[in-house]
């Protein structure tokens, strides 16, 4: 079946090895924060569109978050990319200014790690600050206030700040003493999580 | 961890457990108010809270144990052995990657199998810090209330219940259930100022004595692997140019020079018998800057910039005193 028969079969063929590549490193790229906001912008719209590089993506997040914790690298199961696609099917309105507090709470709930990174990194490209309204039970981010020129940069301490309380709470963890329970209470708090020391 | 992020196995069997959870503290009410007159109710407050500290350390004991936070379920195996000096323990996490914590005295072995590495963690006791003893439980009555409440029962054990009140806002509130027989506590609440229960463990089964002494062993041969120790080094904070300012009653545990993911850091640990908190002080980043971090259940931290470098307070205590804790620390001398 052909919808579009002034363009025939090419137009339905995958993209090129090449091509493929060289997004693969713009991904990786914004993921470093060395894009700027007119190529996170674009990249971005072509995640809402392209499934390949939307794979792409979350591959590249899941290999950042397992660097960074153990906890949230399991939260990838195989719906993962498909729950990313939907995410971003449901985001146009997140370009309206006035909806984004709200919306982006209930985001941190329905998607965690990487997820709430494709969130982050769409707030982000749109270049507005994505501090939380405050909700103390989001324990995925401490947003920072990000100024633009730094805007790029944001990505990474959204999904790395939890990771960060883990750690803090790993090092408190270790030298803490409870003295009414059993000594080692305080890794049953962590125990899946990041030990001090698994770091990248 | 968020109740949405879990795999669909994990939530069903944490719905399981909060059921279990659920119906174990209907029961509990139904049992609750009986309250008779025997030997060990002629115990005090502070006999109590004595006979817990005692039985942590010198009791045999294995279970399993279920901590619960928020819509967060974890199960640990744990295996206790008082060898007449010391203590040992075992502790194995039943969820998220194998992971296995074998505790003597004050030296933590923390097993990684897939890496096939050992982290030792081991507390180093500053010498200027000769009282670091646990809080004895006439200082802990200092700061908290105790009412000895009703007796219920836990995991067939008849319990003896302990409502632990802060007389200050400043920290948390504890409901613990004590096996009356053997003083070990079996459950514990924190509790914040509206009454909510802000985390819980509570043995799901344990057995009291009779504890082989195989069960102490890790579950991984770990020749061969790779060892790592922390470097945890003593410093004196005054001597660092610091000045902290802990809530009344919480005295220094440590105060060491350690290595973070960031860097070095330098890291005060207070206690006041039941609650801890951790002061860290580090280089800052350019984009650090003062602000609340999310809070987990009783946890909450606190970043603060303090010139070049950032303070962060993380503990069991209110988000206020964290923040607060934060506000005191000052730059002296240098």
């Amino acid at each position: 079946m052909n919808p579009d028969p002034v363009h025939p079969s090419h137009s339905v063929s995958t993209s090129p090895a090449g091509e493929a590549d060289d997004c693969a490193q713009r991904l990786s790229a914004l993921l470093d924060g060395e894009l700027d906001s007119e190529a996170c912008r674009a990249l971005v719209e072509r995640l809402r569109h392209d499934e390949e590089a939307c794979r792409t993506w979350a591959l590249l997040n899941c290999v950042g978050d397992a660097m960074r914790s153990a906890d949230v690298a399991t939260f990838h199961s195989a719906g993962f990319v498909a729950r990313v696609s939907a995410a971003l099917e449901r985001e146009p309105t997140v370009l309206a200014p006035a909806a984004l507090p709200q919306r982006s709470t209930v985001r941190r709930w329905l998607l965690p790690g990487a997820g709430a990174a494709v969130a982050a990194a769409v707030l982000i490209a749109v270049g507005l600050p994505s501090r939380q309204a405050s909700s103390p039970d989001a324990t995925i981010a401490k947003a920072l206030p990000v100024p633009t020129a730094t805007v790029v940069a944001a990505p990474v301490p959204v999904i790395d700040r939890s990771p960060q309380l883990e750690r803090y709470l790993a090092a408190h963890r270790e030298l803490a003493e409870p003295t009414l329970m059993p000594h080692s209470t305080p890794y049953v708090r962590t125990s899946g999580a990041v030990l001090m020391q698994e770091k990248r | 961890m968020q109740w949405f992020a879990l795999p669909r196995w994990r939530r069903l069997s944490s719905a399981v457990l909060l059921l279990a959870l659920a119906s174990l503290a209907q029961a509990q009410e139904r049992t609750g108010s009986a309250a008779g007159a025997d030997a060990v109710d002629g115990r005090s407050a502070e006999q109590w809270l004595q006979v817990v500290q005692q039985a942590a350390r010198r009791l045999d004991y294995s279970g399993t144990m279920v901590y619960q936070q928020g819509n967060e379920v974890r199960m640990s195996r744990i295996v206790h052995v008082f060898d007449g000096k010391v203590s040992h323990e075992r502790l194995q996490p039943m969820d998220g990657r194998p992971r296995e914590f074998i505790r003597r005295a004050d030296e933590v072995k923390c097993l990684i199998p897939e890496a096939k590495r050992v982290v030792i963690e081991r507390k180093t006791r500053a010498e200027s810090f000769p009282g670091l003893a646990a809080a004895s439980a006439s200082e802990l009555l200092q700061h908290y209330s105790v009412n000895i409440a009703g007796r219920e029962r836990v995991g067939g054990f008849d319990c003896q219940v302990l409502e632990i009140r802060p007389r200050m806002g400043d920290r948390y509130g504890y409901r613990l259930w004590v096996d009356r027989a053997s003083g070990l506590l079996l459950r514990s609440q924190t509790i914040n100022d509206r009454g909510e229960v802000l985390e819980q463990m509570a043995f799901a089964e344990v057995r009291i004595g009779g504890v082989d002494r195989e069960q102490l062993k890790p579950s991984w041969p770990t020749d061969g692997w790779k060892v790592d120790e922390t470097a945890h080094r003593p410093v004196d904070m005054k001597e660092q140019g610091w000045r902290l300012a802990p809530p009344s009653g919480f005295k220094p545990l440590y105060t060491v020079r350690r290595p973070m993911a960031s860097g070095p850091a330098l890291q005060a640990v207070y206690s006041d018998g039941l609650a801890s908190l951790s002061v860290f002080i580090e280089p800052a980043a350019a984009s650090d800057t003062s602000e609340a971090l999310p809070r987990r259940g009783p946890i909450n931290a606190y970043a603060r910039r303090v010139g070049d470098s950032m303070v962060t307070v993380v503990g069991e205590i209110p988000a206020e005193t964290a923040r607060a804790v934060a506000q005191a620390v000052e730059r002296v001398g240098r």
